[in-house]
């Protein structure tokens, strides 16, 4: 389970005031549920995700991950969390198996056990043939599959995506998504982050809608519906994270939502 | 300790794996003592060809006999300089000529101060000798001219000679080509930077550039752990090709069929104090170029700022010989400059103590924590970590 509870993050920019990436974003996310944050980019999506895996020191607010906090604990943290983070450089000289392998070893996974390991991951993802080769020159889908590998090679509890989709054709997307059904079957905590309706609708148990470093909604998909008194997810999505300028398709013109929603929102986010 | 073998192992296999520059750094260090050495040996050879050959290159040797006379009975071999004497000391075909004008021995013998010429070039250091022999063949010449004028007039020589010059020169022939035995030094410490700098860059910034750096602090891992392994697989190459150099040297010294003229000693026992004072330079500066490399954003940005180590480091030994610095206790504290001063003792033959050694190592050592300490600061900084190209 990961908790985020009024994480905050502001960035010191030289002679000028401070940049508020992330402003107050709570949500929890269950195990065997696919969470998922949504928001346009800049939304402070990635940030928060880089403070629930320890990267980045929170400006204010807390996080944990099944009951660790993410200051105090952050070793137990990263080792109960699997992250594929916003940056998934491979190691080029190193073949897919021992840039796989590397991380397994420093997460202490040795032996058979981690060889074991890396053929069932390469297996379920499809990826197989790849292991042996030097990872210069892999295509994205190529080179997204084993930073997947390499971030769940500890069979972690936890898994945080962030973007996992950006880049990718369609085939290595549907497998992506495959996999993340089978963590949820698995009864993992996944979070996910993305800026496209149609992915976390296809996906999410559970959907939290950011924008401007705040949470503006969060729930199922029919109770996105609802409070949003729109017919379509795209059209909620528009509404509820007041990007009405970059939606030439939206057919309505909803007023500040933010400010409408939040009291609802806050609601949804303390069930 | 198990995550600081695992990713010692594997900058280690990874950087193996870089095969040109880890080929191209190997030759260097392999071929450095020989080239070296052959270099300053035909350098030395010529030296010594010329001051013990005491030639003396005269244009106008008819107008001077007297003079000739002279040069022939100090043992000199004299030589009618070519006509166009002095294009050729221009294009450096003749290191110095002595030219007497016309009217010389009448001058000379009606007991007037006559001029003489002296033709050459003394940017190039090679031509030292011959200027230094015309020259005191003529300071001679003109010394024994004024005495025989003195004693025609019944005066002691010692009345213009009040001080009598006996030349004492104490350095050995060790000593004397030990001003460019600089070379090896330089070399060596050179080499101490070039062997881990592939890795330390590749390490630093190439791990920030290729997006590698954020996944890898997601794992759970102490960040003392990874920067000590990282580091460890740096100072071993930097170690390894250093001393290759320096085995190189030795080596040359004791088995290539090349004549000596370099008055050194550089054997087994040399290669001991050499490694001594190298391996934790070069672990020292592999910790100073993995701290410049981590502010990199690229490789190349990250190759800048270590040429300018490179740069720094090379002319210490230049520096030190050129400007007289003396060997004193103060420069064992001076990083690169202490080594280089404890490699010219070695080389020249001078005693060396404890102190030589243990004070650059507990420089070192200060100085690779300091940087280690800093490295693992800024490793936990966003603009580092995220601050990506």
């Amino acid at each position: 389970m990961i908790e985020a509870k009024n994480l905050s993050k502001h960035f010191k920019v030289k002679g000028k005031p401070d940049k508020v990436a992330v402003a107050d974003v709570s949500f929890t996310a269950r195990d065997g549920q696919v969470t998922g944050l949504l928001g346009p980019n800049g939304a402070g999506k990635t940030t928060t995700l880089r403070m629930l895996s320890t990267l980045i020191e929170p400006t204010g607010g807390a996080g944990r991950v099944d009951g660790k906090d993410i200051r105090a604990d952050a070793m137990a943290v990263k080792a109960a969390i699997g992250v594929l983070s916003d940056a998934r450089g491979l190691y080029t000289r190193l073949t897919a198996r021992e840039n796989i392998r590397y991380y397994g070893e420093l997460r202490g996974i040795t032996g058979a056990t981690l060889e074991a390991r890396i053929e069932k991951l390469a297996a379920l993802i499809d990826m197989t043939e790849l292991l042996d080769r030097r990872t210069d020159g892999f295509s994205q889908g190529e080179r997204m599959k084993v930073a997947i590998a390499r971030a769940l090679i500890h069979e972690p509890k936890n898994v945080i995506l962030d973007e996992p989709t950006n880049g990718l054709d369609v085939m290595t997307t549907r497998s992506l998504r495959e996999l993340i059904r089978k963590l949820r079957e698995e009864g993992k905590c996944v979070v996910f982050s993305s800026h496209i309706m149609q992915e976390v609708s296809a996906l999410c148990d559970d959907i939290v809608i950011v924008s401007q470093g705040r949470v503006v909604a969060q729930g199922d998909a029919q109770h996105l519906l609802e409070i949003s008194g729109k017919a379509s997810l795209e059209e909620a999505f528009v509404h509820l994270s007041g990007e009405t300028d970059h939606a030439p398709t939206s057919p309505t013109s909803p007023t500040s939502p933010a400010s409408t929603l939040s009291p609802t929102a806050n609601q949804g986010m303390m069930q | 300790m198990n995550a600081f073998r695992t990713i010692f192992k594997k900058e280690l296999v990874d950087s193996v794996r870089d095969r040109r520059t880890i080929a191209m750094i190997m030759v260097a260090s392999i071929l450095t003592g020989p080239l070296v050495l052959m270099m300053l040996n035909s350098f030395v050879a010529k030296l010594t060809d010329k001051a013990e050959a005491k030639k003396v290159q005269v244009s106008g040797m008819q107008h001077a006999p007297t003079a000739i006379n002279f040069f022939q009975r100090q043992g000199a071999e004299v030589i009618a300089a070519p006509d166009d004497y002095l294009q050729k000391v221009k294009d450096g075909k003749l290191d110095a000529v002595v030219v007497f004008k016309a009217g010389f021995e009448d001058q000379l013998r009606a007991g007037k101060q006559v001029a003489v010429e002296m033709v050459f070039d003394d940017s190039r250091s090679e031509a030292g000798p011959s200027i230094g022999l015309a020259r005191s063949l003529l300071n001679g010449f003109g010394r024994e001219q004024g005495v025989l004028r003195l004693m025609a007039r019944g005066v002691s020589p010692d009345v213009t000679n009040a001080v009598k010059v006996e030349n004492i020169n104490v350095s050995t022939p060790k000593q004397r080509a030990a001003m460019l035995l600089f070379f090896i030094p330089m070399t060596t410490l050179i080499l101490c930077i070039t062997g881990g700098m592939a890795v330390a860059i590749d390490s630093t910034a190439g791990e920030r550039e290729r997006g590698s750096l954020e996944p890898l602090l997601l794992n759970p891992v102490k960040l003392t752990e990874l920067i000590l392994g990282k580091w460890s697989a740096v100072s071993l190459y930097a170690s390894v090709v250093v001393l290759l150099a320096i085995l190189g040297y030795v080596l040359t010294l004791l088995y290539m069929p090349i004549k000596l003229e370099l008055p050194i000693s550089f054997g087994w026992q040399q290669f001991g104090l050499f490694s001594l004072i190298a391996v934790p330079l070069a672990a020292m500066l592999g910790a100073v170029l993995m701290l410049i490399a981590t502010f990199g954003r690229s490789y190349k940005e990250a190759q800048t700022y270590a040429s300018y180590v490179i740069t720094v480091v090379s002319f210490v030994p230049a520096i030190a010989i050129f400007g007289s610095v003396k060997d004193a206790f103060w420069q064992l504290l001076v990083p690169v400059l202490g080594a280089n001063m404890v490699f010219m003792r070695v080389l020249r033959g001078d005693a060396v103590g404890l102190e030589h050694f243990a004070v650059p190592l507990a420089v070192s050592t200060v100085v690779t924590v300091v940087c280690l300490t800093v490295i693992s600061r800024l490793l936990r900084k966003e603009e580092i970590v995220f601050g990506r190209t």
